[in-house]
């Protein structure tokens, strides 16, 4: 049977795709399944930066699409997974270089020989999105608890027709949320109206391993590590209640200790 | 969904911006054969978008209207290819802001225009009654269950019925009444004609911008979570829009 073919979409910009991407690749590969990762900003690749891999490129998505090399000569393997492979967009063309049918027939090719695609969509609502959106058999909806990046996903929703869509919520503050600064899981759900299969907190460790090339997931001592673990085990049709933020972690119980709020 | 229909004063709007063509015709098959004799009469302007099609294609998608008495006579293209293609399918190229256009005026499409002219001399009150059990002549109800999302539109010559939510950065436009079970948040503008006794109404009424005939409210700028959900209605009292709790 062939994989699963999901594509990390979210319209806005800088809501964090490419970080989900790669840590969601990451955590799928260390429970045993094989994994791609496709970068399908073309001309604007960073999934190979994310994951530490930019040096190691030789093929890209448009040498493979053009037949000038083999999927296998395309993909490169991240040594720090069993089975974690990553194809490269291309930094020189441009997103029209490539069409939507031939996207499909790479997504199928790949679907054939992985568990589980991922593809790191571009930000927009133009060419680039299309030609990620249109292998794929799944969306998972980045989005921020911002007005913005809500009104964004849900117009990439629209745009997504019958394909099942789910819902990952980034960069929570739980301490805003409560206060009231920021919507809440339950507001991105309302005007939404998809499943959350994750719900990820505003981390600054995330910024760091981000920039040096080491998904986060490496060390599965972190918080971000045993979320992303979550997400990926959703995904794979386990029954993993949303870990509720608030109660997360030694410092929340501390915070609540000193300051007496929460439960 | 790859094909999207719009109806406007001057006839259908069929949006076919997605490739490959077939699978647009497949659709477009499948869901009049589920409305069968909805659309028969009516003239089609297909809205091609930019990217390439077959000559085929474009006339599989004509001969599948024509099939339920749908007439496509029109084309809306950004990219000479395909205007050129389109042209030899025999449609006529339109600008995209006259087919869209909600004021466009041909032989067929004056009937709100008579309709004023007829209810000019009567109270508004029996104005409304005289629309109140069918639709106004020559127009639908348009229905649509399900999620209007930012970026998507419907419009009518008739009323609108909504049976979801209409999100931030969606528009309804309509030339009768609007109706929304569910959440309005979007832009909504009942009386596109100029219909003064149009009204408005959605079980929770968040609307970022309403506009009843001329007049155009803002949403206040209160917190608006923190009102009750309660039905409301807007209506235009005064030359001003007003809203109030709907009762029955």
């Amino acid at each position: 049977m062939p994989g699963t073919v999901y594509v990390i979409t979210s319209g806005k910009g800088g809501v964090g795709k490419t970080t989900t991407t790669a840590n969601l690749g990451g955590a799928l590969a260390k429970l045993g399944r094989q994994v791609a990762l496709v970068d399908a900003d073309i001309g604007l690749r960073n999934l190979d930066l994310v994951l530490g891999l930019e040096k190691r490129i030789v093929y890209d998505l448009v040498d493979l699409v053009e037949e000038r090399c083999q999927t296998r000569q395309a993909l490169i393997k991240d040594r720090r997974f069993d089975n974690l492979y990553l194809l490269p967009a291309s930094q020189v063309k441009d997103k029209e270089s490539v069409t939507e049918d031939q996207m499909r027939i790479v997504m199928r090719k790949l679907a054939a020989d992985f568990d589980d695609v991922l593809i790191d969509c571009p930000a927009g609502i133009e060419h680039g999105f299309r030609n990620a959106v249109a292998g794929a058999d799944q969306a998972l909806i980045v989005t921020t608890p911002e007005v913005a990046a809500i009104r964004d996903a849900d117009r990439i929703l629209g745009m997504l027709g019958n394909r099942r869509c789910r819902l990952i919520i980034n960069r929570v503050r739980v301490e805003m949320v409560r206060t009231g600064d920021m919507l809440s899981v339950d507001d991105v759900v309302e005007i939404l109206g998809r499943d959350v299969v994750g719900v990820v907190p505003d981390d600054e460790e995330i910024i760091d391993t981000t920039n040096r090339g080491e998904p986060i997931v490496l060390d599965a001592s972190r918080r971000l590590a045993r979320i992303y673990n979550a997400i990926a085990r959703r995904l794979l049709g386990e029954n993993v209640p949303l870990t509720n933020l608030s109660e997360d972690g030694l410092w929340g119980r501390l915070r609540r200790l000193v300051t007496g709020t929460g439960q | 969904m790859t094909v999207q229909i719009k109806g406007t004063k001057s006839g259908l709007l069929l949006h076919l911006q997605e490739r490959p063509l077939s699978g647009a015709v497949a659709e477009l098959r499948e869901r009049l054969t589920s409305l069968p004799g909805f659309y028969k009469g009516s003239r089609a302007v297909l809205m091609l978008g930019s990217l390439p099609a077959e000559q085929s294609e474009v006339s599989a998608v004509i001969a599948t209207l024509e099939q339920f008495g749908i007439v496509a006579d029109g084309a809306v293209c950004d990219d000479a290819q395909l205007a050129a293609l389109a042209r030899s399918a025999g449609l006529r190229l339109v600008g995209a802001s006259i087919a869209a256009a909600p004021r466009i005026r041909d032989d067929r499409t004056d009937v709100p225009e008579r309709r004023r002219e007829r209810d000019g001399g009567r109270s508004r009150k029996s104005a409304r009654n005289g629309r109140a059990g069918a639709a106004p002549d020559g127009s639908a109800t348009l229905y649509y269950k399900g999620t209007v999302r930012s970026g998507q539109s419907l419009s009518s010559v008739g009323h609108i019925v909504v049976i979801g939510d209409v999100n931030a950065g969606a528009e309804l436009v309509a030339t009768g009444d609007i109706v929304v079970w569910g959440a309005l948040r979007g832009v909504a503008h009942a009386g596109a004609e100029g219909d003064d006794s149009a009204s408005v109404a959605a079980l929770r009424l968040e609307a970022m911008q309403l506009r009843i005939s001329r007049a155009i409210a803002v949403a206040p700028d209160e917190r608006r979570r923190k009102k009750p959900a309660q039905p409301e209605i807007a209506r235009l009292r005064d030359g001003r829009i007003t809203t109030e709790p709907a009762t029955l």
